[in-house]
C-alpha cells in the first residue's frame, strides 16, 4: 500500500472550500479526460445532485472542477494524487456507447433497484454467468461490457445484489 | 514503532470500526511477514499519519459525501478499465471503509453514470492504485 507524500495544500480553485481538499484531495488536469468515457450514459440531471441534499457541500454535475469544489468545503488539507489514465481510448469507447445510452439507462436503474424479493432462477443465474465470465476474458472490464451486463440483468431478471455475488464468486 | 504510532493506529482502528480481534488478526500477520521478511512497507511515518488522518476525515463526513466519492470512484476506474483483480481488492477495501456498495454502484454503472474523479482522495489512494488509476 502507497502513500503518497503531501505536495501541497488544498486550495480551492474558485474560491470555495473544497471537499476533496479535506479527504486529502487537490484538483489535477490529469484525469480530466477519465470522465468522457462515460459522458454517452450520463443523464442531465447528473447523480451527483441527488447526494447532495444533506451534505454539507453542494455536489454539481456540471463540470469536474464544480464537483471538486463542492468536496474543498469540507476545508482538509492534503496532498495531491494524480489519476493516471489514457484520454485515446476512453473516447473511443465514449463513441461506441453513444449508441445505446438513452435505451438502457433508465430501464437498468429501475431495475436495479428491485429488491432481490424477485430472485432469478438457476438458469438465468447460470446463463448470467456465462455472459460475466466472458466480459473479462480480455482482462479489462470497460463501459461497454458494463453496459451488455446491465441488459442482460434487465433481461434475465438478475439483481444487482446477485450480480455482485457472482462477481465475488467468479473473483473471489 | 513509537507510541506516537500506536496512537496512530488506535485511531486508525476507531475510525475504521475494526474489532480488536480483526486488528491482532491483521497484525499477527503483519508479524509474521515480518518475520518471513516480505511485509510491506510504507513510505514514512508522516505519510502514515497522514493518511490515517484522510481516513478518518472520510470517515466523519457525511455519508453522502463519502458516498458519492467512493461512487465516483469506481466509475473513475470503469473509465479506465477494471482488472478483475484490481476490482476485487478494490471492493474489499472499499467493504473495509463501509463504501463497497457504492464504489461497485459507480464501478457497474447502477443508478446512472457517476462523474469521474479528477483528483483521488488520499485516503482512497491504496485504492485507486489496486485499480492503476494512480502509480
Amino acid at each position: 500500500m502507497t502513500v503518497p507524500d503531501p505536495e501541497s495544500s488544498p486550495e480551492s480553485e474558485e474560491g470555495e472550500v473544497d471537499p476533496f481538499a479535506e479527504l486529502g484531495v487537490e484538483a489535477t488536469a490529469s484525469a480530466g479526460s477519465v470522465s468522457d468515457g462515460l459522458e454517452a450514459f450520463m443523464e442531465e440531471d447528473g447523480e451527483d445532485e441527488d447526494t447532495t441534499e444533506s451534505g454539507p457541500v453542494e455536489l454539481e454535475s456540471e463540470g469536474e472542477e464544480e464537483d471538486e469544489d463542492m468536496f474543498a468545503t469540507l476545508g482538509v488539507a492534503g496532498p495531491t494524487v494524480s489519476l493516471t489514465s489514457s484520454s485515446g481510448e476512453d473516447d473511443i469507447l465514449a463513441a461506441f456507447m453513444d449508441d445505446e445510452e438513452e435505451e438502457s439507462q433508465e430501464p437498468e436503474v429501475e431495475e436495479e433497484s428491485k429488491p432481490v424479493e424477485s430472485a432469478a432462477q438457476p438458469d438465468a443465474k447460470e446463463a448470467y454467468r456465462m455472459v460475466l465470465d466472458t466480459v473479462w476474458v480480455d482482462g479489462i472490464l470497460d463501459p461497454a461490457e458494463v453496459n451488455l451486463l446491465a441488459r442482460k440483468r434487465e433481461d434475465l431478471g438478475i439483481s444487482f445484489e446477485e450480480h455482485l455475488a457472482l462477481v465475488r464468486d467468479m473473483l473471489g | 514503532m513509537t507510541a506516537t504510532e500506536f496512537a496512530q493506529l488506535d485511531a486508525l482502528q476507531t475510525a475504521l470500526g475494526l474489532s480488536d480481534s480483526a486488528r491482532a488478526e491483521i497484525e499477527s500477520k503483519y508479524e509474521e511477514a515480518l518475520v518471513v521478511g516480505n511485509a510491506p512497507k510504507g513510505e514514512s511515518a508522516e505519510s502514515l499519519v497522514e493518511w490515517i488522518d484522510a481516513v478518518r476525515a472520510l470517515k466523519s463526513v457525511h455519508p453522502d459525501i463519502s458516498s458519492g466519492l467512493a461512487r465516483r470512484l469506481g466509475a473513475t476506474a470503469l473509465r479506465a478499465g477494471i482488472p478483475p483483480c484490481g476490482y476485487i481488492v478494490a471492493y474489499d477495501w472499499m467493504t473495509q471503509l463501509g463504501l463497497d456498495r457504492p464504489f461497485a454502484e459507480g464501478a457497474w454503472m447502477v443508478g446512472g453514470v457517476a462523474p469521474a474523479l479528477n483528483s483521488v482522495p488520499l485516503a482512497l489512494a491504496p485504492v485507486a492504485h489496486t485499480l492503476n488509476l494512480i502509480d
